[in-house]
């Protein structure tokens, strides 16, 4: 179990130095992460950047239009809800629920769905079947009768919300896991490791999820974009976080009865998604770029 | 000595472009071949022979290669021909065999139609029947059993022989005067390997094809070709008569290349040292 | 005599099921055909034949990489084939493995001291400087410096790449080594240094050789016996001079005959006479 987490490590230094050159001359990685760090920096410092408190609820900023607008003010950058919330600090605290849906619905898929792909790649046979079996069964199931079915037995909210999101992302895993597993467990170095009695389950950790990771990664960040938006959609159904939390399918939800009032309600967190999901999706690319060529020269 | 050379090369130089400068490959090599003439050219991976055999070929445009020195063919000089030019001269006057035939051939159309498409591109005055009569005959021509079936078959469907054979057939296809050949048998098994060196110095000799094997492996150079040129990271270091060569290696490096090769029966004449 | 045999290999069968196309029947296909053979102790064994011939398949069942579908293997005095287990992961350390593709057979990901660390893990008790130490001289018996223990296996050429492989199987103390086709991803004047190593190796340390491989010239230079394959079937099996002077086999004689060289050995014949 040692060696995986040792061995990247000290591969560092060579394997960082190549992978910040091939960044740094990479437009589509570059903005990616240009994108990708407003969004963070939001989430991680929403207390200070937000001008005010996103719950605070203030009788004369109903309706505020845009500092742009006829009568707007800096006060409020781009104006004030329906409940007379300031909309720049709620898309700004958005961030913070987003990133961290995002996150923990990844980690848990990633960790699940690897774990499953690996074993059914590297044993075949009715391992295989039956956790591939499970993948279909669920890939056959939309994906929003899926979480329809969680909020009705577990009720809405922010757990039920990452488990929906979390037992609909696994199966992205599960499937390259699989296939990238059965390619390695047919390299000779994995024949070698079995001649030299090494335990299969030391085989997968050692030397069979290693070689997996930059596909894993390319997968996990893509799944990012998409939980931001799925959370988006969730909770503009009404199926995911609850208001008053601002989350910006939350703030969508509860906006479009305000379109004509003020239509920034929408559009900001609507440019958030859009940035989040546009910024990742770059970098996604730019990763699996990187990684692509590499794999083939090894 | 006495014929007029059919292919010239002086002071040829390939060059590839890299992030840190251009990488010369090929450096100031010169040979020449004789109408007919079989000649070796002998080296190990980054030697440089492969890149000959595509800039006599024109085939370095999707490497951005930069060639120098001076190419004579037939009287024309071929670093000097535009893409038009060399879709002209390319597999009707000079054709080329590779290592890999399943790379070569198109897996999604029928091996006959690939043969055919030679004809169809250089011959456009020829009927669809006579295409398909020239095709079969080529495949007989190579050696294939059962040509009238086969014609019709996927490259997949065929061995690694069979296919490195169809190849030939298209390469022939126009009694070209100059056949390359880069690694053609290195991917097959020793027997059809021996079937197939046979059949390249057969066509050959009925023909009057000069051919040029590229290839790692002196003693299949020493079967099949008449003179040999071995190279070094992109330099000629020595060339001459392959059974000179051979019998009298002059450069280190020939002599290191035949040592490392241990000759065939020579066991026997240790294990008879050993018992004797 | 019989204290003599290291390895017994009878009666050794192994189909494939070839899954047909749909509604087709599945085809078998036998790549091994009752195969029976022995290697003595120290002794280099050449398996020759071309692609299909099963000698590969032959390599990995006595590695235990393969189950074969019938036969019989007795290695040591050992029933090989009914080692289940952690009787049979402590047995592997007897019989080692060369694999053809230096590139294939050595994690990318992976330093050489980690490469060599890992059958010394699984064998020893060596840890820490002890292990590293172990791993150095391993190198250095294969003819690498040992300061180069740090690097990654793309730092080295081939021919290195193909040392590391061996100084590998050799970390374990093994009684018989198998080298599938171990030079022919190799350049031509790497191939020759490979070979000598391999032969080295095996006359000091006393190790047997299953070597598997394509080409007659490196077998003849290599291998005391040799059987000749051919689809799935042994042709022959005998002392390699005999074979390769006086073959029986028809297919023997026509692999003989294919073997390139005929001018470079007629060139010197005339040179020694």
């Amino acid at each position: 179990m040692t060696e995986a987490v040792i061995v990247p490590a000290a591969a560092r230094p060579a394997t960082e130095r190549r992978f910040l050159g091939s960044l740094g001359r990479s437009a589509k990685g570059l903005t990616g992460l240009f994108l990708i760090a407003i969004i963070v920096l939001c989430a991680l410092f929403a207390k200070s950047i937000a001008p005010h408190d996103h719950a605070q609820q203030v009788i004369e900023w109903r309706y505020a239009p845009t500092v742009w607008q006829d009568g707007g003010s800096t006060t409020n950058l781009l104006g004030g809800d329906n409940m007379g919330r300031d909309i720049l600090s709620r898309t700004v605290m958005g961030a913070q629920v987003s990133i961290q849906v995002a996150l923990i619905v990844v980690s848990i898929a990633l960790v699940v769905g690897s774990t499953l792909g690996a074993l059914a790649g590297y044993f075949g046979g009715i391992v295989d079947t039956i956790i591939m079996r499970i993948v279909d069964f669920q890939l056959a199931f939309p994906f929003l009768l899926l979480a329809l079915i969680f909020m009705a037995v577990l009720g809405a909210g922010f757990a039920t919300l990452v488990m929906a999101l979390a037992f609909a992302l696994w199966i992205n895993f599960a499937r390259i896991v699989r296939s990238e597993t059965m390619r390695i467990r047919t390299l000779d170095y994995v024949d070698a490791a079995i001649t030299m009695g090494v335990s299969q389950l030391r085989i997968i950790f050692t030397h069979v999820l290693p070689n997996v990771l930059p596909a894993v990664l390319v997968v996990a960040t893509l799944d990012i974009a998409l939980v931001i938006i799925s959370e988006a959609a969730l909770s503009f159904l009404g199926l995911g976080v609850q208001p008053p939390t601002a989350s910006w399918g939350v703030m969508i939800s509860e906006g479009r009865d305000f379109l004509y009032e003020q239509p920034w309600i929408v559009i900001a967190p609507g440019i958030a998604v859009l940035i989040s999901s546009v910024g990742i999706n770059l970098f996604g690319d730019f990763l699996r770029d990187y990684f692509d060529p590499r794999l083939e020269r090894m | 000595m006495t014929a007029s050379p059919l292919l010239s090369v002086r002071d040829l130089t390939v060059d590839y472009p890299s992030r840190s400068g251009p990488v010369r490959a090929v450096n100031g090599v010169s040979f020449e071949v004789t109408p007919g003439s079989v000649l070796g050219v002998v080296g190990e991976s980054g030697s440089g022979k492969s890149s000959i055999g595509y800039a006599l070929m024109g085939l370095t445009d999707a490497s951005h290669a930069i060639l120098g020195g001076a190419v004579t063919f037939e009287g024309r000089d071929l670093l000097a021909l535009s893409r038009r030019d060399w879709r002209k001269l390319r597999g009707n006057r000079i054709a080329m065999v590779f290592q890999d035939a399943m790379a070569t051939l198109n897996p999604v159309m029928p091996v006959g139609d690939q043969i055919g498409e030679v004809f169809r591109f250089h011959r456009p005055d020829m009927s669809r029947k006579a295409i398909r009569a020239a095709s079969l005959e080529l495949l007989e021509r190579v050696g294939i059993q059962d040509a009238a079936r086969r014609i019709d078959a996927y490259p997949h469907q065929l061995s690694g022989g069979m296919r490195q054979r169809v190849v030939i057939a298209a390469a022939i296809a126009l009694k070209p005067a100059l056949l390359i050949a880069d690694e053609p048998t290195t991917a097959l098994d020793v027997t059809v390997q021996a079937q197939i060196l046979g059949l390249m110095q057969e066509l050959s000799r009925e023909q009057g094809m000069a051919m040029i094997l590229v290839s790692h492996d002196l003693d299949v150079v020493g079967d099949v070709c008449e003179d040999v040129v071995v190279m070094k990271d992109g330099v000629v270091v020595e060339a001459g008569q392959v059974d000179d060569v051979l019998s009298r290696p002059r450069h280190a490096y020939t002599m290191q290349l035949l040592n490392a090769r241990p000759s065939f029966g020579a066991g026997h004449m240790q294990a008879e040292a050993a018992h004797g | 005599m019989a204290d003599d045999v290291l390895l017994e290999v009878s009666g050794l069968v192994r189909h494939f099921t070839l899954s047909g196309r749909l509604f087709e029947k599945p085809r078998q296909l036998t790549a091994v055909n009752d195969v029976s053979f022995s290697i003595r102790r120290g002794e280099a064994f050449g398996l020759v034949g071309e692609s299909g011939s099963g000698k590969s398949t032959i390599g990995r069942i006595i590695a235990r990489l393969t189950e074969p579908s019938a036969g019989s293997v007795s290695f040591d005095g050992v029933d090989w084939l009914a080692l289940r287990g952690k009787a049979l992961r402590d047995k592997r350390r007897d019989v080692q493995m060369v694999f053809q593709s230096p590139y294939a057979s050595l994690d990318p990901r992976w330093r050489v001291r980690d490469i060599l660390a890992e059958p010394l893990k699984s064998y020893t008790d060596l840890k820490g400087t002890a292990l590293t130490a172990r791993a150095a001289e391993l190198m250095q018996q294969v003819g690498l410096n040992p300061d180069w223990i740090e690097r990654f296996p793309h730092q080295f050429s081939g021919g290195q790449r193909q040392r590391i492989a061996i100084a590998r199987a050799l970390a374990s103390g093994p009684k018989l080594l198998i080298a599938d086709e171990p030079v022919s991803a190799l350049d031509v004047s790497s191939q020759a240094q490979v070979l000598q190593l391999l032969r080295n190796i095996c006359t000091e340390q006393g190790l047997a050789m299953l070597f598997i491989s394509h080409d007659l010239s490196v077998v003849d230079h290599l291998c005391q016996r040799v059987g000749v394959l051919n689809h799935g079937v042994l042709e022959e099996v005998g002392p390699t001079s005999e074979i390769f002077r006086t073959p029986r086999s028809d297919y023997t004689r026509r692999l003989i005959d294919a073997v390139p060289g005929k001018k470079r050995r007629a060139a010197e014949r005339a040179v020694h006479a």
